[in-house]
């Protein structure tokens, strides 16, 4: 109960009491007067017939003079009471309305106050609402950007990922054709290592032809020399079968053929002799002009190539087992951070969240500022106000309660886990 | 070929968190912004493989979209999510009673909802 309703109270009260006690006196007085009265005529009877000879008044006139001075009295007496008893009630009730009047001017300063509050609070919440929805949006903003950046940041550990798994791809592809090239470079090493033996066997075979060659070179003196002798042989012949006449005829033309036949024997022989020796000369200028000792050399340096290269393939063993190696690190440290990419994603949800919230009170407040607006139009003003705020904040809280909360494992006891499957 | 998953929610970071981690996770992701927009999609032929969709939303929320979803023709089988903050045990058994799969709260770490869409989603 307000200050301003106990004064009104006390001031109704104070009103309701003197009208009793002023009936209350006046029915007193009257009734104690004409008691009184009654008992003085009654015990004193004969005094009115004395006071009415000695007025020269009938004694009945005597009597009704007896009872008006009697009530009046007694009403002048209640009215003497009553005066007294309203002048105290009337300086309580000045002081009652002095007190009333000091209330009401604080309670109209107060109530101009809370207006005053309230309007500033109104203006206060537009201002929350303002800001909360601006860190809303900002939040949403660079939540967005982060998400944006994290999905840059999985295509660029995607690609680098490709790019190995591609590079690798090459690696292998290209380790089976250097594999092949060193192969191929192995068989000729193992020519070129073998080749100087094969050419000093050749050689060798070479003179030994060349001296077999040499060999039918003689032989073909021999045959010429034979031919030479045959030709002889048969030109004796022939004179002989000329010397026998008829019985030689037959003899002289077997000479004359044996003769041509010896004749081309010599120019055979000749022939031989003439394509050996240019094949001896051919052969031997070609063995003349090939420079061993020099090819000896060359090969040396060819050989040396061929090392060369299977270190070169030793260094790419180390580099593509590196290689590999690096490629397993990576794709292992990229499968980590794919992970932890979708758990920061997840973690994003926590603006979803928060946002909800920023909106459950942005809505709560805007709510009261249309409850504040409503008091300055409503006939009602104040009055129905504080219940109104009350079951918007019951509203709040339940709306805030069905809803659950990062923080928290669930929000009510009776929700269920926060991963379900039915 | 890859699963297409639909994801419904009304907060643009939600739709977008989820459809970078689902991405990354290997899955082609339809996104709608309310039941409606969402319940358009699957009449248009989208066809996804599984659909996570978010409770409270304007126009059409998840309840009512799960309904609808779920009396469309070849859709009766199909796994949905609800994943929402949405902590009241009568919406979740409402969703349960509508042919919803499964109740997430949020926020649920990617881990998590890939496990959870593993489970539901055999061969993903």
């Amino acid at each position: 109960m307000t200050v301003l309703t106990e004064q009104r109270r006390k001031l109704a009260e104070a009103s309701l009491q003197q009208a009793r006690t002023l009936r209350r006196n006046m029915a007193v007085s009257t009734v104690l007067g004409t008691l009184l009265l009654s008992l003085l005529v009654y015990h004193t009877h004969a005094w009115p017939a004395r006071l009415s000879q000695w007025l020269g008044i009938s004694e009945a006139a005597v009597l009704a003079i007896m009872v008006a001075i009697a009530l009046l009295g007694t009403n002048f007496l209640a009215g003497l009471v009553f005066f007294r008893t309203s002048y105290r009630n009337a300086g309580s009730l000045c002081r009652t309305l002095e007190a009333l009047d000091e209330e009401l001017v604080k309670t109209e300063t107060q109530l101009a106050a809370s207006r005053d509050s309230m309007h500033a609070t109104a203006d206060m919440d537009q201002a929350f609402q303002d800001a909360l929805r601006q860190n809303l949006q900002d939040s949403e903003t660079y939540t967005l950007g982060i998400i944006e950046r994290t999905g840059r940041l999985n295509e660029a550990a995607g690609k680098l990922l490709d790019y190995l798994h591609h590079s690798s791809t090459n690696a292998a592809t290209m380790a089976v054709d250097i594999q092949q090239g060193v192969e191929d470079m192995n068989r000729i090493a193992s020519f070129v290592r073998e080749l100087p033996d094969k050419i000093r066997q050749d050689a060798e075979v070479i003179h030994h032809i060349l001296q077999e060659v040499k060999q039918l070179e003689g032989l073909a003196a021999s045959i010429k020399e034979i031919s030479q002798q045959t030709n002889l042989l048969a030109l004796n012949a022939a004179i002989e079968a000329a010397r026998a006449g008829d019985s030689g005829r037959g003899f002289a033309v077997v000479a004359t053929e044996v003769r041509a036949l010896a004749n081309r024997a010599s120019t055979a022989a000749d022939t031989i002799e003439s394509g050996l020796n240019q094949a001896l000369m051919a052969v031997e200028n070609s063995l003349a002009n090939s420079n061993l000792g020099d090819s000896h050399h060359h090969l040396e340096k060819a050989t040396q190539v061929v090392d060369a290269f299977q270190a070169l393939q030793h260094s790419y063993e180390d580099m593509r087992q590196f290689y590999k190696t690096l490629f397993s690190v990576v794709t292992r440290h990229n499968t980590e951070l794919a992970e932890q990419i979708a758990d920061m994603l997840g973690l994003m949800q926590y603006q979803d969240v928060e946002g909800q919230r920023l909106t459950r009170m942005t809505d709560t407040l805007a709510e009261r500022c249309r409850l504040y607006a409503g008091v300055d139009q409503s006939p009602t003003g104040f009055a129905p106000l504080p219940e109104e705020l009350q079951q918007l904040l019951a509203r709040y809280l339940e709306d805030e309660a069905r809803h659950s909360h990062p923080d928290h494992q669930t929000t009510t006891p009776d929700a269920g886990p926060r991963i379900e499957l039915f | 070929m890859p699963k297409t998953i639909l994801v419904v929610d009304d907060s643009v970071t939600m739709v977008m968190s989820l459809k970078t981690s689902l991405q990354i996770a290997g899955f082609t992701v339809e996104t709608a912004h309310d039941g409606q927009q969402a319940l358009d999609k699957l009449k248009s032929g989208v066809k996804p493989d599984l659909i996570i969709t978010d409770i409270n939303m304007p126009r059409m929320g998840g309840i009512d979209f799960i309904r609808h979803a779920r009396a469309l023709p070849g859709m009766r089988f199909i796994p949905i999510l609800a994943l929402t903050t949405e902590s009241q045990q009568a919406k979740r058994d409402e969703a349960k009673k509508l042919g919803a799969t499964g109740w997430l709260l949020k926020p649920v770490s990617g881990a998590d909802l890939i496990k959870v869409i593993k489970q539901v989603l055999p061969g993903a």
